[in-house]
């Protein structure tokens, strides 16, 4: 059959045009936003940017920059004056009283006073407010608890959520005073000698009561509502694209060194690379599999910063179900995993091993190797347990949150690594993670073996032992953990007011941890970036979730593009 | 005609139905919920979210409500209805029937679905009908002329593009145009928020990377029938009554031909237009797409329903259209209607 010559062209033309046509029609405005822009890549875009609700990375990354607490952290993660200047607690650390500077002023130039950090306070504890960061204030603060569960439906007079004269009265019950513009007067329900730590927290951040109320219930994703006290200024919020900050001229510091931050947010991470690369990004974070393409390009190698972060990952054991209520079954499964390897060349290089349950850059931090890795030890621990060898052992069930590639292949390393040192096989338990995160909810539906982690709420002992391992932690709860020895130990440090003293108690807890071994710990997860040479003037702490220097920074940080 | 129209439509109801009883059904069977955390709940806050959230309210029917009703001595059927009807599926239902699809998780009330729909579904439609018009107007001529031109080079290359545009997920393609663009012809992956309003060359990427499937399907699909048509004896009675070349392909084999591609366009476009997450999440587009897989995750039960339901609608109201159309192709079709 015969078919037009101009015909057979034509479809050449199209198939070239198809394949070439977005190469041809696209280029890129190099478009330079007005003055000294910093712009950092982000990955996911934060759910609830409400700092007395959300408590994600993603958010606070927004938060730290937009607001500032009554205290901060610097650089080497001490605790240092924010809004507040001084504090004093009474003698038996049972109450504070911050003293606020003079002429502190938002970012509008309207007054910040105590009443607003009051507010802060009592939203955090409120019951309608319902924020999923409410427990680091209940714990602690008096009269918080008792407000947040105003209306357990379980509790023995339940309270009706319709009951006003309760719900005030419960409010007015909270331990939180503003007497004066300046002073601010907190109780606590015992000693909390690490308080001023947990003011540089989102709950304290003053976000303002009639821009919340006149708002509605998404009020914070209106940047005209989200007016703060912090180095910078939210200036515009895009859905899943773009946070931008100003400098904030009214900060009590000074004005900040660049004169805006913008959060791109980018979500693939192959994309993110390439905006490096074009410089349309300064600093973006780097997935663990693009290291090893990173390292082997010589100039992106000098870019890499990589350091431990403020969360520790730990071999979690069910104790409250065989085999991992022996002590010796956990021994030599501390003692086969092979940290080094894991962290270097199954992981890329994106974690660090640790030792210690507390972070080498957090107080009570100890110093030990101890269960490095150890082959015949493991043997020798499994041999004395009172299973006697891995045939003796019940099924093990080795959860983990399924649906990532790089993740399945760690899984595996792990689970060849038992079986090899050990003679143990695991069975896999692939879990979709908001159904695993359902399971850990419930001690009864704890998953039997996982490798899970904590992540610091605030840089003090107290939050990775008293929070975390105490008999009445619903951490520790839910793995069956409780030792009245390690309680008293913790106990005794939160309740000493000198901060050098206490650390020793966390120390000896931090021992006694490694004993009983509820979880051993394995690695610090890494924070990976790539940072351009234009950027300077930052200090990375292990708590930056963002950006390096995302904490301690906001002043200093300096771009010169060249 | 008419008929057959009110007849199809009406059909899409009891397909929403059971659409939305599925997803209910499997909605409740996933393990977790929308407010699990690693960090400690309080259960006050846990029953002031189930409260504002509905999800204090039984499952399927509510028949305290009734109850309650009853001792205040109400017995107008209508608001007893109402009242059994006071559940989570049935609030649901009751819901879509009245175009509000209630508030999202996400934003813990404040945003409701439908609005989120309203915001997200012009920027996916935008990409998808790029996608919708790369796929026709490039995958219907190239499978034309590949069959009329059966086994030369031209059949060989739109085979081979075809194929590739078939078998390489979009995750690869697009990654792949994505590095090629920006380290070849210097265009920058990160897109402005304004780049997205209106309808920009900001769309033509991924318009295009989102429609390489089809559009390969489309191309293969043609030839194919075509091919099957080519022997047909109408074709050679239109040959042997001398007509062109051009009006033999155009009016006789095209035209027959076109049925089963209407078939797949149909679906494939109300899936095109909806967005998908993985060109959003790689071209960092604002769209739809990307909710129907994170509300998932993080069991945001109200988007759950409000993006399936409305997807369920809009694949039923597609189907309804490729079938009027097949009677715009095919007279035999209208005839027997």
């Amino acid at each position: 059959m015969h078919v037009p010559a101009r015909w057979a062209k034509l479809g050449g033309l199209l198939l070239v045009f198809a394949l070439l046509m977005p190469a041809v029609a696209l280029r890129a405005d190099a478009q330079d936003a007005e003055g000294k822009v910093l712009r950092i890549q982000r990955g996911t875009y934060p759910d609830t940017i409400d700092p007395q609700v959300g408590s994600a990375l993603a958010e606070i990354s927004i938060w730290t920059l937009n607001y500032e607490g009554l205290t901060r952290l610097d650089g080497n993660l001490q605790t240092v004056p924010a809004a507040a200047e001084s504090w004093e607690f009474n003698e038996d650390a049972t109450s504070i009283t911050f003293r606020l500077r003079e002429g502190l002023t938002y970012s509008d130039g309207s007054p910040l006073t105590a009443d607003r950090f009051r507010y802060s306070v009592l939203r955090t504890c409120d019951p309608n407010v319902a924020g999923g960061y409410a427990y680091v204030l209940t714990d602690v603060v008096a009269g918080c608890a008792e407000f947040a569960n105003l209306f357990d439906p379980e509790a023995a007079t339940p309270v009706a959520t319709d009951d006003t004269a309760a719900y005030e009265a419960a409010r007015d019950a909270v331990g939180v005073r503003a007497p004066d513009e300046r002073t601010l007067e907190i109780d606590f329900i015992a000693p909390a000698p690490y308080f001023p730590t947990v003011a540089s927290l989102w709950v304290f951040f003053p976000a303002q009561q009639e821009l919340i109320e006149a708002g509605g219930e998404n009020w914070w994703a209106d940047p005209a509502n989200q007016i703060g006290n912090g180095p910078f200024q939210l200036t515009g919020l895009e859905d899943g694209q773009l946070a931008t900050f100003e400098a904030n001229e009214n900060y009590w510091a000074g004005r900040p060194k660049v004169d805006g931050i913008e959060y791109v947010y980018i979500a693939e991470s192959a994309a993110a690379l390439e905006a490096y690369r074009a410089g349309d990004v300064d600093i973006i974070g780097v997935d663990p599999s693009q290291i090893a393409t990173i390292e082997g390009d010589p100039e992106l190698s000098d870019q890499l910063l990589r350091y431990a972060a403020a969360n520790t990952w730990y071999l979690n054991f069910n104790l409250n179900e065989e085999p991992f209520q022996d002590v010796k079954v956990r021994e030599a499964f501390a003692y086969a995993f092979d940290r080094e390897t894991f962290c270097e060349v199954i992981s890329f290089g994106s974690c660090v091993p640790t030792y210690s349950w507390v972070p080498s850059d957090v107080p009570g931090a100890i110093e030990t190797n101890a269960f490095a890795f150890d082959p015949e030890a493991a043997r020798a621990a499994l041999a004395a347990s009172s299973y006697g060898s891995a045939e003796a052992l019940p099924e093990i069930r080795y959860f983990y949150g399924s649906g990532d590639p790089a993740a399945q292949a760690r899984v595996e390393w792990i689970a060849q690594q038992y079986r090899e040192v050990l003679g143990v096989e695991l069975t896999l338990e692939p879990t979709e993670p908001t159904t695993l995160s359902g399971l850990r909810r419930d001690p009864e539906t704890y998953p039997q073996f996982t490798i899970y982690n904590w992540y610091q709420d605030y840089p003090d002992p107290q939050n990775w032992l008293s929070v975390y391992w105490t008999c009445s932690s619903s951490f520790a709860e839910r793995v069956g953990y409780c030792n009245p020895e390690f309680d008293e130990l913790t106990e005794q440090g939160d309740r000493t007011i000198d901060p050098e003293a206490r650390i020793p108690f966390y120390e000896q807890a931090g021992q006694l941890l490694l004993e009983d071994l509820p979880g051993p710990p394995l690695f610090n997860e890494a924070n990976i970036f790539l940072v351009s040479p234009d950027v300077t003037g930052y200090t990375p702490t292990s708590i930056d979730g963002g950006w390096p220097g995302e904490r301690a920074s906001a002043l200093t940080v300096d771009v010169n593009r060249t | 005609m008419l008929g057959f129209l009110v007849r199809r439509v009406l059909w899409v109801v009891p397909v929403v139905f059971t659409v939305a009883l599925i997803t209910f059904v499997l909605m409740q069977r996933a393990p977790g919920g929308p407010w699990d955390s690693d960090k400690p709940v309080s259960r006050s806050a846990l029953e002031t979210l189930n409260r504002r959230f509905g999800l204090d309210k039984p499952l399927w029917l509510n028949p305290d409500a009734v109850g309650d009703l009853r001792d205040e001595g109400v017995d107008n059927p209508f608001r007893l209805g109402r009242a059994l009807l006071d559940s989570q599926f049935g609030n649901y239902l009751v819901g879509i029937a009245r175009f509000d699809l209630g508030p999202t998780y996400e934003s813990r009330g404040g945003e409701t679905v439908q609005r989120v729909i309203a915001g997200r579904l012009p920027t996916s439609a935008k990409v998808g009908l790029v996608a919708v018009a790369f796929a026709t107007l490039v995958g219907i001529p190239l499978g034309v002329l590949s069959a009329l031109r059966q086994n030369t080079w031209l059949d060989y290359l739109s085979l081979f593009t075809s194929t590739v545009g078939v078998s390489v997920p979009t995750f690869v393609s697009g990654i792949l145009l994505l590095i090629l663009l920006s380290q070849q012809f210097g265009v920058s992956p990160v897109r402005r928020p304004e780049e997205w309003d209106g309808f920009g060359r900001a769309y033509l990427v991924p318009g295009i990377v989102l429609g390489l499937g089809t559009m390969a399907y489309l191309a293969r699909l043609t030839r194919a029938t075509l091919l099957e048509v080519q022997r047909q004896d109408y074709v050679r009675t239109a040959r042997a009554k001398g007509l062109g070349e051009g009006p033999v392909v155009a009016r006789h084999m095209l035209r027959n031909a076109l049925i089963p591609v209407l078939t797949v366009l149909g679906p494939a476009a109300a899936d095109l237009l909806t967005g998908s997450f993985v060109i959003e999440t790689i071209f960092g587009v604002p769209g739809l797409g990307r909710e129907f897989v994170t509300s998932i995750s993080s069991r945001d039960y109200s988007m759950i329903m409000g993006t399936t339901v409305f997807y369920a609608v809009l694949v039923a109201l597609a189907n309804v259209t490729v079938d009027l159309s097949y009677g715009l192709v095919d007279p035999r079709i209208r005839q027997r209607r």
